[in-house]
């Protein structure tokens, strides 16, 4: 790969990435900054391909863009206090000092560090390697992750479950009404009770 | 890298060359997949400009639109945790084909022990599916 | 283009057309001649770049004229018949008026984010062309993960529609945006499903490779996958946001939904998206469950190209028909049907996708016997599955008559009407569904 393009796509992508997180920080607005956010993820996914990861790249984008950062704005939008701006909170300069050193750490780890044999050379047939190895060196963890992944599933319902015994009020009559239980009886409509006759079901939803 | 075996050799340069190349034609793609729709765009900006187009703000028209009625409350409600959920069962299903796709083009080296591997990593994600269709939170999207 | 090898063609000149790469490869020669490899690279990139757009620019057009008059058709109606011979300059009056138009936008919008979302709807929509085949090594781009790649571009197009939705700071536009993700991404597992169906039977991720898998085997995937054919089918056309999965634009429901405050020519680019993406959606249901540029032979002498584009015509023709004929569903009848009928039956098939690959592998069987039988197998498990979702699905209004399920305000018509098939114990109503 000529080298100018590749310096060029680097410094850029780069660009793209650090100027994102930076915008996350002095953003006031939620959404705004899971949309810097999502910008930064694709300069990563960018950088993942001029490291010749096009697998990962592409993966990157599918996850964190298309999932993730919906996940994000979703619960973003289930919260009422994400509304308010959020740059004047007591807490904000100590958590920018903790956020600075954290910074600092990493990027003296990043630097220190020597990053493994792949100097020249790359491969082109990522997803099947990957998938070997998965079968191979690291099924138990592959097996391990599906197991993760439906704790979580399971763990979500469970919440949530216990927020709708108080949750909104038209969902849980819906609930009911899905359930089976519809509260008007249609022989009430045609023939109204009299007053002396107990009438079977509740409100409406 | 400890615990990978003989098939981590490494191709030819030239080869993924080719293949960051395509990427590359993909770029160029996108720029012109971004300023295609900025044509008509400017287009219109350019009738405005030459008054072709009007711009006639007043202030019922700049107001959200509520079907012809004023806006009442706040833009912001409540909505349905159920939204989450989708999400969040999304998340899990991308993340579980995320990892059978590998193990798909890889089926032909690892055969029964992938296909082994796959169905009980699907089976498990499956009874995650049928634990949430028993607690009916896959009711009322 | 990638022309690594030459394409064996019996004139391999700059004038057969068969092979595009004839006439890039020339082009491609004459730059490296006088320049360095990188600039003859870009000139490549931006004629692809430039033969995507100047395709997809008129068919746009065209597109518009041919979805009106086949709907009108199909509610026995003309379409439009004024402008130029037989409507056909309806879509350029349409632009022309939408360019003409005042373009409002709400004074509490988002000023930043409000002005994005049509311009940023088109990249995936363009960008997803670049993996489509036109021909055996002619693509924009031949990625070895073409499928994921076409998942995640289109996995982005979600954000830009909640985009749209919030930063038009209207209830209703929020609200369908809200929905129309919810829809969107519910409906991306059973397309997925449906291509790790494919990509397990096949071995490869890159379309390219699809296409050429089906034509080494003689055989394409609808024949071998029909539910994963049928749910990739549905699955797209509620991504798509059409009848009847067009809850979210359903105008009798919530106005237009996310693209509510937009006016003027950016609420036309939305329209264009809309009809652009089914286009390629079209395109690619050819490509991965048709076969594409291949047809048992004919693309030696027919150009790849045009047999794709026809086929590409009849799933358009189709998605057209579904959308005349369908009536709209409701969103929790569309929910329910994706997580509870698409998931469960995409799931199964890749299962069985798995274990007819391994057993196709580690038994070595002759794949010309094998496969038919295999497609016999898959076409019994696709009625089956059918058969079983009509009936778990058509009793419950059997049992109970009466019972008609809505969400909301009961009125007091259908309650009579409920009253009056309780009593006489006959089903008068079916509405509602599962």
């Amino acid at each position: 790969m000529s080298d100018f393009g590749f310096h060029l796509a680097f410094w850029a992508l780069a660009a793209m990435t650090l100027g994102g997180a930076s915008m996350i920080l002095i953003s006031r607005n939620l959404i705004h900054a899971v949309i810097w956010l999502v910008m930064s993820m694709l300069g990563i996914a960018g950088l993942y391909l001029t490291l010749s990861a096009d697998f990962i790249a592409v993966v990157q984008v599918l996850i964190y863009v298309g999932a993730i950062s919906v996940l994000m704005l979703f619960a973003i939008m289930l919260t009422p206090r994400a509304e308010r701006d959020n740059s004047q909170t007591k807490i904000s300069a100590p958590a920018g000092l903790v956020v600075l050193l954290v910074m600092i750490a990493t990027m003296w780890v990043a630097v220190d560090t020597d990053w493994g044999p792949v100097r020249d050379g790359a491969l082109t047939e990522q997803a099947r390697l990957i998938g070997e190895s998965l079968i191979k060196h690291y099924i138990l963890p592959f097996e391990i992750g599906a197991v993760l992944l439906t704790a979580a599933l399971v763990g979500a319902i469970a919440l949530a479950r216990q927020d709708e015994e108080d949750g909104p009020v038209h969902a849980a009559s819906l609930q009911a009404e899905l359930d089976g239980e519809t509260s008007i009886d249609p022989a009430d409509v045609i023939d109204p009770p009299l007053a002396s006759e107990p009438s079977d079901g509740g409100t409406t939803s | 890298m400890a615990g990978l075996g003989p098939e981590w050799e490494r191709v030819g340069l030239s080869q993924m060359d080719n293949v960051l190349e395509q990427y590359g034609h993909l770029g160029i793609l996108l720029i012109f997949a971004a300023v295609f729709p900025s044509i008509p765009l400017v287009a219109s900006w350019a009738m405005f400009k030459f008054g072709l187009r009007p711009h006639l703000p007043n202030a019922v028209k700049d107001d959200t639109y509520e079907c012809g009625v004023e806006t009442e409350g706040p833009t912001w409600v409540q909505f349905n945790f159920r939204y989450y959920l989708v999400a969040l069962i999304f998340v899990l299903f991308d993340v579980e084909v995320i990892f059978l796709f590998p193990l798909a083009v890889a089926l032909d080296s690892v055969v029964v022990t992938g296909m082994v591997a796959a169905l009980i990593f699907i089976g498990v994600l499956f009874l995650g599916l049928v634990y949430e269709w028993r607690r009916q939170a896959l009711e009322w999207r | 283009m990638s022309g690594l090898s030459g394409f064996s063609s019996v004139l391999g000149a700059w004038y057969d057309f068969r092979d595009l790469n004839n006439l890039q490869r020339l082009i491609t020669e004459w730059i490296a001649e006088w320049g360095p490899d990188w600039i003859a690279s870009i000139v490549t990139g931006v004629l692809g770049a430039l033969a995507i757009l100047g395709v997809i620019g008129p068919t746009l057009l065209i597109l518009i004229w041919v979805e009106r008059k086949v709907i009108a058709r199909f509610q026995q109606r003309y379409g439009p018949n004024r402008v130029g011979p037989k409507g056909l300059l309806q879509p350029v009056a349409d632009a022309v008026k939408l360019i003409l138009k005042e373009q409002l936008a709400p004074r509490s919008a988002d000023k930043l984010l409000f002005f994005l979302p049509p311009v940023l709807i088109f990249v995936p929509g363009i960008l997803i062309w670049g993996v489509l085949p036109f021909g055996p090594r002619m693509s924009v781009a031949d990625l070895n993960v073409g499928v994921l790649f076409l998942l995640a571009v289109s996995g982005t197009a979600v954000l830009v529609l909640f985009m749209a939705g919030w930063s038009s700071n209207n209830k209703y536009a929020l609200f369908g945006a809200m929905r129309a993700v919810a829809m969107s991404i519910s409906y991306e597992v059973p397309m997925v499903l449906a291509l790790l169906t494919l990509v397990v039977f096949s071995g490869t991720m890159s379309v390219n490779g699809i296409v050429e898998w089906q034509q080494q085997e003689d055989v394409i995937f609808i024949l071998l996958f029909p539910l994963s054919a049928v749910a990739f089918f549905f699955a797209a056309s509620a991504e798509l946001n059409r009848t009847p999965a067009d809850i979210s634009e359903a105008e009798s429901e919530i106005v237009a939904g996310y693209h509510t405050e937009y006016s003027g020519m950016r609420f036309g680019l939305f329209y264009a998206v809309e009809l652009g993406n089914t286009l390629v959606v079209s395109g690619f249901i050819a490509t991965f469950f048709l076969g594409g540029w291949w047809l048992w032979g004919l693309d030696q002498w027919v150009p790849s190209w045009i047999i794709l584009l026809v086929k590409t015509g009849a799933v358009y023709f189709l998605l057209i028909w579904t959308r005349g004929t369908l009536p709209r569903l409701r969103v929790d009848q569309l929910m329910g049907f994706c997580w509870k009928a698409l998931v469960p039956a995409t799931l199964l098939f890749v299962v069985v996708a798995f274990v007819e690959r391994t057993l196709l592998i580690s038994e070595g069987w002759d794949t010309t016997v094998a496969l038919p039988i295999m497609a016999v197998f898959n076409i019994a498990l696709t009625l089956g599955a059918v058969m079983l979702f009509a009936r778990v699905s058509r009793p419950a209004a059997l049992r109970r008559p009466a019972r008609i399920r809505m969400a909301g305000a009961e009125i007091g018509g259908l309650r009579a009407a409920r009253q009056v098939a309780s009593r006489t114990e006959e089903p008068q109503f079916q509405v509602g569904g599962d």
